[in-house]
Protein backbone atom coordinates (compact mmCIF):
# COMPACT_ATOMS: atom_id res chain seq x y z
CA UNK A 1 0.00 0.00 0.00
CA UNK A 2 1.38 3.52 -0.72
CA UNK A 3 2.19 6.04 1.70
CA UNK A 4 -0.82 8.13 0.61
CA UNK A 5 -3.11 5.09 0.67
CA UNK A 6 -2.26 4.30 3.86
CA UNK A 7 -2.82 7.94 5.09
CA UNK A 8 -6.39 8.57 3.30
CA UNK A 9 -6.86 4.50 5.53
CA UNK A 10 -6.10 6.53 8.63
CA UNK A 11 -8.08 9.52 8.16
CA UNK A 12 -10.47 7.81 7.22
CA UNK A 13 -10.91 5.01 9.92
CA UNK A 14 -10.24 7.70 13.32
CA UNK A 15 -13.36 9.49 11.46
CA UNK A 16 -15.44 6.65 11.73
CA UNK A 17 -14.02 5.08 14.92
CA UNK A 18 -16.17 6.52 17.71
CA UNK A 19 -19.67 5.47 15.38
CA UNK A 20 -18.40 1.81 14.54
CA UNK A 21 -17.40 1.10 18.28
CA UNK A 22 -21.52 2.26 19.21
CA UNK A 23 -22.52 0.04 16.91
CA UNK A 24 -20.38 -2.62 17.81
CA UNK A 25 -21.58 -1.91 21.48
CA UNK A 26 -25.02 -2.30 20.47
CA UNK A 27 -24.89 -5.53 18.52
CA UNK A 28 -23.54 -7.53 21.15
CA UNK A 29 -23.74 -4.47 24.55
CA UNK A 30 -20.43 -5.51 26.06
CA UNK A 31 -17.51 -2.95 25.12
CA UNK A 32 -14.48 -5.32 25.02
CA UNK A 33 -16.36 -7.37 22.72
CA UNK A 34 -17.36 -4.28 21.00
CA UNK A 35 -13.60 -3.21 20.26
CA UNK A 36 -12.70 -6.64 19.38
CA UNK A 37 -15.10 -6.67 16.54
CA UNK A 38 -13.98 -2.83 15.25
CA UNK A 39 -10.65 -4.29 15.28
CA UNK A 40 -11.80 -7.13 13.16
CA UNK A 41 -13.65 -4.89 11.10
CA UNK A 42 -10.34 -2.23 10.57
CA UNK A 43 -8.23 -5.12 10.17
CA UNK A 44 -10.56 -6.18 7.05
CA UNK A 45 -10.92 -2.69 5.64
CA UNK A 46 -7.28 -2.67 5.55
CA UNK A 47 -6.64 -5.65 3.81
CA UNK A 48 -9.37 -4.41 1.07
CA UNK A 49 -8.59 -0.94 1.14
CA UNK A 50 -7.81 -0.73 -2.76
CA UNK A 51 -11.37 -2.05 -2.72
CA UNK A 52 -13.17 -0.01 0.09
CA UNK A 53 -11.30 3.21 -1.31
CA UNK A 54 -13.26 2.92 -4.39
CA UNK A 55 -16.45 1.78 -3.43
CA UNK A 56 -19.51 3.07 -4.27
CA UNK A 57 -20.43 3.96 -0.28
CA UNK A 58 -17.78 3.37 1.94
CA UNK A 59 -19.55 3.67 5.19
CA UNK A 60 -22.02 1.28 3.33
CA UNK A 61 -19.02 -1.47 2.96
CA UNK A 62 -17.57 -0.79 6.29
CA UNK A 63 -20.92 -1.14 8.07
CA UNK A 64 -21.36 -4.61 5.43
CA UNK A 65 -18.53 -6.15 7.38
CA UNK A 66 -18.69 -4.84 10.78
CA UNK A 67 -22.11 -6.39 10.60
CA UNK A 68 -21.27 -9.51 9.24
CA UNK A 69 -18.00 -9.92 11.34
CA UNK A 70 -20.61 -9.69 14.51
CA UNK A 71 -22.93 -12.54 13.11
CA UNK A 72 -19.47 -14.43 12.22
CA UNK A 73 -18.50 -14.16 15.78
CA UNK A 74 -21.96 -14.51 17.60
CA UNK A 75 -22.47 -17.13 15.18
CA UNK A 76 -19.03 -18.78 16.51
CA UNK A 77 -19.60 -17.36 19.83
CA UNK A 78 -22.38 -20.37 20.64
CA UNK A 79 -20.49 -23.12 19.30
CA UNK A 80 -17.05 -22.37 21.33
CA UNK A 81 -16.85 -24.60 24.71
CA UNK A 82 -14.83 -22.07 26.26
CA UNK A 83 -17.41 -19.15 25.57
CA UNK A 84 -20.73 -19.26 27.22
CA UNK A 85 -23.32 -17.57 24.79
CA UNK A 86 -25.73 -14.91 26.79
CA UNK A 87 -28.76 -16.30 27.94
CA UNK A 88 -31.75 -15.49 26.90
CA UNK A 89 -34.51 -14.71 29.79
CA UNK A 90 -36.65 -17.87 29.79
CA UNK A 91 -40.40 -16.29 29.87
CA UNK A 92 -39.58 -12.67 29.03
CA UNK A 93 -41.17 -11.44 25.86
CA UNK A 94 -40.31 -7.73 23.84
CA UNK A 95 -42.37 -4.83 25.60
CA UNK A 96 -45.26 -3.46 23.74
CA UNK A 97 -43.48 -0.20 24.71
CA UNK A 98 -40.20 0.66 25.32
CA UNK A 99 -40.01 3.72 27.49
CA UNK A 100 -36.20 3.29 28.91
CA UNK A 101 -33.01 1.84 28.50
CA UNK A 102 -33.58 -1.16 30.47
CA UNK A 103 -36.19 -2.01 28.14
CA UNK A 104 -34.72 -1.68 25.21
CA UNK A 105 -31.54 -3.55 26.14
CA UNK A 106 -34.02 -6.65 27.34
CA UNK A 107 -35.61 -5.99 24.12
CA UNK A 108 -31.98 -6.06 22.21
CA UNK A 109 -30.78 -9.12 24.65
CA UNK A 110 -33.92 -11.30 23.87
CA UNK A 111 -33.39 -11.08 19.94
CA UNK A 112 -31.23 -12.79 17.94
CA UNK A 113 -27.85 -11.67 16.73
CA UNK A 114 -29.52 -10.95 12.88
CA UNK A 115 -32.76 -9.47 14.62
CA UNK A 116 -30.60 -7.30 16.76
CA UNK A 117 -28.40 -6.64 13.85
CA UNK A 118 -31.58 -5.43 11.67
CA UNK A 119 -32.78 -2.94 14.71
CA UNK A 120 -29.88 -1.44 14.69
CA UNK A 121 -29.35 -0.34 11.06
CA UNK A 122 -32.90 0.28 11.00
CA UNK A 123 -33.52 2.98 13.66
CA UNK A 124 -30.07 3.19 15.01
CA UNK A 125 -27.85 3.94 11.54
CA UNK A 126 -31.21 4.81 10.08
CA UNK A 127 -30.55 2.03 6.73
CA UNK A 128 -33.50 1.75 4.21
CA UNK A 129 -34.77 -1.48 3.94
CA UNK A 130 -32.59 -2.24 0.57
CA UNK A 131 -29.48 -0.97 2.55
CA UNK A 132 -30.18 -2.65 5.46
CA UNK A 133 -30.67 -6.49 3.48
CA UNK A 134 -27.77 -5.61 1.25
CA UNK A 135 -25.80 -4.89 4.33
CA UNK A 136 -26.42 -8.53 6.17
CA UNK A 137 -26.58 -9.90 3.06
CA UNK A 138 -30.93 -11.27 3.52
CA UNK A 139 -33.53 -10.27 1.85
CA UNK A 140 -35.70 -7.13 2.14
CA UNK A 141 -38.71 -9.04 2.67
CA UNK A 142 -37.04 -10.69 6.28
CA UNK A 143 -35.62 -6.95 6.92
CA UNK A 144 -39.07 -5.86 6.90
CA UNK A 145 -40.55 -8.94 8.78
CA UNK A 146 -37.83 -8.69 11.59
CA UNK A 147 -37.98 -5.13 11.95
CA UNK A 148 -42.09 -4.81 12.24
CA UNK A 149 -42.39 -5.73 15.91
CA UNK A 150 -38.84 -3.16 16.55
CA UNK A 151 -40.53 -0.37 14.54
CA UNK A 152 -43.65 -1.13 16.15
CA UNK A 153 -41.98 -0.68 19.65
CA UNK A 154 -39.84 1.84 19.10
CA UNK A 155 -42.19 4.30 17.58
CA UNK A 156 -44.37 3.63 20.99
CA UNK A 157 -41.02 5.12 23.19
CA UNK A 158 -40.36 8.46 20.80
CA UNK A 159 -44.12 8.81 21.38
CA UNK A 160 -44.10 8.37 25.02
CA UNK A 161 -43.59 11.15 27.78
CA UNK A 162 -39.93 11.38 28.62
CA UNK A 163 -38.63 10.77 24.77
CA UNK B 1 -36.80 7.59 15.36
CA UNK B 2 -35.15 5.90 18.27
CA UNK B 3 -31.56 7.24 17.78
CA UNK B 4 -31.52 9.08 21.37
CA UNK B 5 -32.85 6.22 23.18
CA UNK B 6 -30.06 3.89 21.64
CA UNK B 7 -27.72 6.36 22.48
CA UNK B 8 -28.98 6.47 25.92
CA UNK B 9 -28.16 2.63 26.35
CA UNK B 10 -25.00 3.27 25.13
CA UNK B 11 -24.28 5.56 27.92
CA UNK B 12 -21.11 6.71 28.61
CA UNK B 13 -18.32 5.28 25.93
CA UNK B 14 -15.03 4.29 27.17
CA UNK B 15 -11.78 4.72 26.23
CA UNK B 16 -10.98 2.83 22.79
CA UNK B 17 -8.97 0.01 23.04
CA UNK B 18 -8.96 -0.09 18.90
CA UNK B 19 -5.11 0.43 18.29
CA UNK B 20 -4.95 1.37 14.52
CA UNK B 21 -1.68 1.88 14.05
CA UNK B 22 -0.99 -1.82 15.63
CA UNK B 23 -3.37 -2.85 13.16
CA UNK B 24 -1.45 -1.61 10.48
CA UNK B 25 1.80 -2.91 11.60
CA UNK B 26 0.64 -5.94 11.61
CA UNK B 27 -1.15 -6.63 8.43
CA UNK B 28 1.95 -4.81 6.84
CA UNK B 29 3.96 -7.69 8.14
CA UNK B 30 1.80 -10.34 7.57
CA UNK B 31 1.87 -9.07 4.32
CA UNK B 32 5.84 -9.38 4.19
CA UNK B 33 4.95 -13.17 5.15
CA UNK B 34 2.86 -13.78 2.59
CA UNK B 35 5.28 -12.17 0.28
CA UNK B 36 7.83 -14.95 1.58
CA UNK B 37 5.58 -17.63 1.28
CA UNK B 38 4.53 -17.32 -2.29
CA UNK B 39 0.77 -17.61 -1.53
CA UNK B 40 -1.78 -15.03 -2.91
CA UNK B 41 -5.08 -14.16 -1.34
CA UNK B 42 -7.48 -16.45 -2.86
CA UNK B 43 -7.27 -20.25 -4.47
CA UNK B 44 -9.21 -22.05 -6.90
CA UNK B 45 -12.74 -23.49 -5.44
CA UNK B 46 -12.11 -26.69 -7.46
CA UNK B 47 -9.22 -27.49 -5.43
CA UNK B 48 -10.58 -26.48 -2.24
CA UNK B 49 -13.49 -29.00 -3.24
CA UNK B 50 -11.40 -31.39 -4.11
CA UNK B 51 -8.94 -31.21 -1.03
CA UNK B 52 -11.95 -31.23 1.29
CA UNK B 53 -13.83 -33.84 -0.64
CA UNK B 54 -11.16 -36.29 -0.49
CA UNK B 55 -11.06 -35.65 2.93
CA UNK B 56 -14.88 -36.33 3.56
CA UNK B 57 -14.11 -39.68 1.85
CA UNK B 58 -11.38 -40.97 3.78
CA UNK B 59 -13.24 -39.40 7.36
CA UNK B 60 -16.35 -41.65 8.29
CA UNK B 61 -18.53 -40.33 5.98
CA UNK B 62 -20.74 -38.46 8.35
CA UNK B 63 -21.07 -35.32 9.46
CA UNK B 64 -19.60 -36.14 12.53
CA UNK B 65 -16.14 -34.27 13.75
CA UNK B 66 -13.41 -36.30 12.99
CA UNK B 67 -12.44 -38.89 15.65
CA UNK B 68 -9.28 -40.83 16.34
CA UNK B 69 -8.66 -44.29 14.63
CA UNK B 70 -7.49 -47.11 16.00
CA UNK B 71 -10.53 -48.28 17.95
CA UNK B 72 -9.73 -51.66 16.44
CA UNK B 73 -5.79 -51.76 15.97
CA UNK B 74 -4.15 -55.12 16.17
CA UNK B 75 -2.79 -56.06 19.36
CA UNK B 76 0.70 -55.38 19.45
CA UNK B 77 0.50 -51.79 17.18
CA UNK B 78 0.51 -48.33 17.96
CA UNK B 79 -3.09 -47.20 17.53
CA UNK B 80 -3.81 -44.30 15.07
CA UNK B 81 -4.58 -41.47 17.11
CA UNK B 82 -4.55 -39.06 13.83
CA UNK B 83 -7.08 -36.94 12.84
CA UNK B 84 -8.54 -35.43 9.38
CA UNK B 85 -8.82 -32.38 8.74
CA UNK B 86 -12.38 -31.49 8.09
CA UNK B 87 -14.14 -27.90 7.13
CA UNK B 88 -17.10 -29.01 5.40
CA UNK B 89 -19.92 -27.83 7.84
CA UNK B 90 -19.53 -25.75 11.40
CA UNK B 91 -19.21 -28.51 13.92
CA UNK B 92 -16.70 -30.77 11.56
CA UNK B 93 -14.57 -27.20 11.17
CA UNK B 94 -14.90 -26.54 14.71
CA UNK B 95 -13.79 -30.03 16.21
CA UNK B 96 -11.09 -29.94 13.63
CA UNK B 97 -9.53 -26.83 14.49
CA UNK B 98 -9.81 -27.83 18.34
CA UNK B 99 -7.59 -30.91 17.78
CA UNK B 100 -5.28 -28.71 15.28
CA UNK B 101 -4.77 -26.44 18.36
CA UNK B 102 -4.10 -29.83 20.74
CA UNK B 103 -1.60 -30.46 18.37
CA UNK B 104 -0.10 -27.46 18.02
CA UNK B 105 0.64 -26.84 21.76
CA UNK B 106 1.73 -30.41 22.55
CA UNK B 107 4.36 -30.18 19.06
CA UNK B 108 5.46 -26.59 20.93
CA UNK B 109 5.75 -27.88 24.34
CA UNK B 110 7.88 -30.54 22.77
CA UNK B 111 10.27 -29.24 20.70
CA UNK B 112 10.89 -25.29 22.30
CA UNK B 113 10.65 -26.82 26.32
CA UNK B 114 11.90 -23.25 27.52
CA UNK B 115 9.34 -21.34 25.25
CA UNK B 116 5.57 -20.40 26.22
CA UNK B 117 2.95 -18.78 25.19
CA UNK B 118 2.18 -15.15 25.52
CA UNK B 119 -0.46 -13.04 24.63
CA UNK B 120 -0.36 -11.12 22.01
CA UNK B 121 -1.95 -7.55 22.04
CA UNK B 122 -2.15 -7.36 17.96
CA UNK B 123 -4.13 -10.15 17.67
CA UNK B 124 -7.65 -9.13 17.84
CA UNK B 125 -9.96 -11.38 19.87
CA UNK B 126 -7.40 -13.56 20.92
CA UNK B 127 -6.18 -11.59 23.78
CA UNK B 128 -6.17 -14.01 26.76
CA UNK B 129 -3.41 -14.45 29.82
CA UNK B 130 -0.30 -15.71 29.31
CA UNK B 131 0.44 -19.04 28.95
CA UNK B 132 -2.69 -19.83 26.78
CA UNK B 133 -1.86 -21.06 23.69
CA UNK B 134 -3.47 -19.69 20.32
CA UNK B 135 -7.11 -20.20 19.69
CA UNK B 136 -7.31 -21.57 15.92
CA UNK B 137 -9.85 -19.84 13.69
CA UNK B 138 -11.22 -21.56 11.10
CA UNK B 139 -13.09 -22.04 7.81
CA UNK B 140 -16.08 -23.31 6.79
CA UNK B 141 -16.60 -24.74 3.18
CA UNK B 142 -19.36 -25.39 1.58
CA UNK B 143 -21.09 -24.55 -2.04
CA UNK B 144 -21.41 -21.20 -0.73
CA UNK B 145 -17.43 -20.71 -0.19
CA UNK B 146 -15.88 -21.01 -2.79
CA UNK B 147 -12.29 -19.78 -2.08
CA UNK B 148 -10.55 -19.42 1.32
CA UNK B 149 -6.83 -18.83 1.67
CA UNK B 150 -6.50 -20.79 5.55
CA UNK B 151 -9.07 -23.45 6.02
CA UNK B 152 -7.26 -22.94 10.05
CA UNK B 153 -5.11 -20.52 11.45
CA UNK B 154 -3.79 -19.27 15.09
CA UNK B 155 -1.46 -16.72 16.67
CA UNK B 156 0.32 -16.37 19.79
CA UNK B 157 2.77 -14.77 21.09
CA UNK B 158 6.12 -16.46 22.24
CA UNK B 159 8.61 -15.80 24.54
CA UNK B 160 11.86 -17.82 24.95
CA UNK B 161 14.79 -16.93 26.82
CA UNK B 162 13.83 -12.84 26.89
CA UNK B 163 13.29 -12.98 23.17
CA UNK B 164 10.02 -12.26 22.27
CA UNK B 165 8.15 -12.98 18.43
CA UNK B 166 4.78 -14.24 17.37
CA UNK B 167 4.23 -17.41 15.78
CA UNK B 168 1.84 -18.55 13.17
CA UNK B 169 -0.09 -21.94 12.13
CA UNK B 170 -1.69 -22.25 8.88
CA UNK B 171 -3.54 -24.61 7.20
CA UNK B 172 -4.08 -23.91 3.46
CA UNK B 173 -6.62 -25.23 1.31
CA UNK B 174 -4.15 -25.72 -1.75
CA UNK B 175 -0.94 -25.86 -3.50
CA UNK B 176 0.40 -21.75 -3.67
CA UNK B 177 -0.88 -19.11 -5.92
CA UNK B 178 1.64 -16.80 -7.56
CA UNK B 179 1.27 -13.22 -6.68
CA UNK B 180 -0.15 -12.96 -10.07
CA UNK B 181 -3.33 -15.73 -9.27
CA UNK B 182 -1.55 -18.59 -11.68
CA UNK B 183 -0.27 -21.74 -9.91
CA UNK B 184 2.85 -21.34 -8.67
CA UNK B 185 4.05 -24.47 -6.36
CA UNK B 186 3.41 -27.50 -4.54
CA UNK B 187 3.30 -27.44 -0.96
CA UNK B 188 6.61 -28.43 0.26
CA UNK B 189 8.35 -27.24 -2.68
CA UNK B 190 10.83 -23.95 -3.08
CA UNK B 191 9.71 -21.09 -4.63
CA UNK B 192 10.93 -20.55 -7.85
CA UNK B 193 12.83 -16.95 -6.88
CA UNK B 194 15.84 -16.81 -5.68
CA UNK B 195 14.21 -16.68 -1.98
CA UNK B 196 16.28 -18.32 0.82
CA UNK B 197 14.59 -21.77 0.92
CA UNK B 198 15.47 -25.05 2.42
CA UNK B 199 13.79 -28.41 0.61
CA UNK B 200 13.79 -31.41 2.94
CA UNK B 201 11.93 -34.02 3.91
CA UNK B 202 9.78 -35.20 7.10
CA UNK B 203 10.21 -38.78 8.60
CA UNK B 204 6.96 -39.86 7.19
CA UNK B 205 8.57 -38.50 3.58
CA UNK B 206 6.52 -35.37 3.51
CA UNK B 207 8.29 -32.79 1.57
CA UNK B 208 8.97 -29.67 3.46
CA UNK B 209 10.98 -26.14 2.83
CA UNK B 210 12.07 -23.49 5.44
CA UNK B 211 11.43 -20.06 4.21
CA UNK B 212 13.73 -17.19 5.61
CA UNK B 213 13.17 -13.62 5.11
CA UNK B 214 14.75 -10.69 6.93
CA UNK B 215 13.17 -6.67 6.22
CA UNK B 216 13.86 -3.56 8.27
CA UNK B 217 14.48 -5.10 11.79
CA UNK B 218 12.21 -8.15 11.22
CA UNK B 219 13.31 -11.91 10.93
CA UNK B 220 10.99 -14.31 9.65
CA UNK B 221 10.82 -18.13 8.82
CA UNK B 222 8.48 -19.94 7.53
CA UNK B 223 8.29 -23.66 7.79
CA UNK B 224 5.87 -25.63 5.36
CA UNK B 225 4.65 -29.42 5.36
CA UNK B 226 2.98 -30.78 2.31
CA UNK B 227 -0.05 -32.53 4.27
CA UNK B 228 -2.13 -35.21 2.32
CA UNK B 229 -4.09 -34.19 -0.98
CA UNK B 230 -2.09 -30.79 -1.43
CA UNK B 231 -2.58 -28.64 1.33
CA UNK B 232 0.30 -27.54 3.36
CA UNK B 233 0.69 -26.68 7.22
CA UNK B 234 2.68 -24.28 8.01
CA UNK B 235 4.72 -22.35 11.09
CA UNK B 236 5.77 -19.03 10.51
CA UNK B 237 8.10 -17.33 13.29
CA UNK B 238 9.10 -13.86 13.43
CA UNK B 239 10.75 -11.31 15.92
CA UNK B 240 8.41 -8.75 15.79
CA UNK B 241 6.03 -8.82 19.01
CA UNK B 242 3.91 -5.79 20.44
CA UNK B 243 3.93 -2.27 19.83
CA UNK B 244 8.15 -1.75 19.63
CA UNK B 245 11.25 -3.17 19.72
CA UNK B 246 12.97 -3.69 23.38
CA UNK B 247 17.28 -3.93 22.20
CA UNK B 248 19.23 -6.99 21.53
CA UNK B 249 15.95 -9.09 22.85
CA UNK B 250 14.62 -8.52 19.55
CA UNK B 251 17.43 -9.42 17.22
CA UNK B 252 16.81 -13.13 17.33
CA UNK B 253 13.24 -15.16 17.01
CA UNK B 254 12.23 -16.57 19.70
CA UNK B 255 12.04 -20.26 18.37
CA UNK B 256 14.90 -20.89 15.60
CA UNK B 257 14.10 -22.43 11.93
CA UNK B 258 15.00 -25.33 13.23
CA UNK B 259 12.23 -25.68 16.13
CA UNK B 260 9.50 -24.45 13.70
CA UNK B 261 10.50 -26.92 11.26
CA UNK B 262 10.57 -29.64 13.91
CA UNK B 263 6.72 -28.41 15.22
CA UNK B 264 5.63 -28.05 12.04
CA UNK B 265 6.51 -31.61 11.06
CA UNK B 266 5.13 -33.00 14.83
CA UNK B 267 1.63 -31.38 13.95
CA UNK B 268 1.37 -32.52 10.45
CA UNK B 269 2.27 -36.09 11.48
CA UNK B 270 -0.93 -35.94 13.67
CA UNK B 271 -2.96 -35.01 10.55
CA UNK B 272 -4.13 -38.11 8.23
CA UNK B 273 -5.75 -37.60 4.89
Amino acid sequence: MERADEDDFHAYVSQRLDRWRRTAYLLCQDWHTADDLVSITVTKLFRNWRKVRTADNRDAYAQRVLSRSWLDESRRSSRREWTQPEPVEVGWSAPDRIVDRESLARLLKALGPKQRAVLVLRFYLDYSVEETADILGIAAGTVKSQSARGLETLRAATASPGN
Amino acid sequence: MGTQLFDQLIGDVPPSSVDVTAIVRREKRRSAIRWITGVATAVVALSVTTAIGLSMTSSTGTSSPPTAAGGSSPAGTTPDTRFALVAYNEESAAASAKRLGAALDAAFRKEAPGARWISDPEVPGQAGPDGQPPKLSYKVVDGASKKSQELFSGDSGVLNEGRKGSLHLGVNAIDGLGEDGTPQRKAGTCPPSGRECKAGTAPNGAPTIVLSMAFDQGRVYTAEVALPDGRALRITVNNTFGAGGDGAARQATPLTSAQALAIAVDVASHIKA
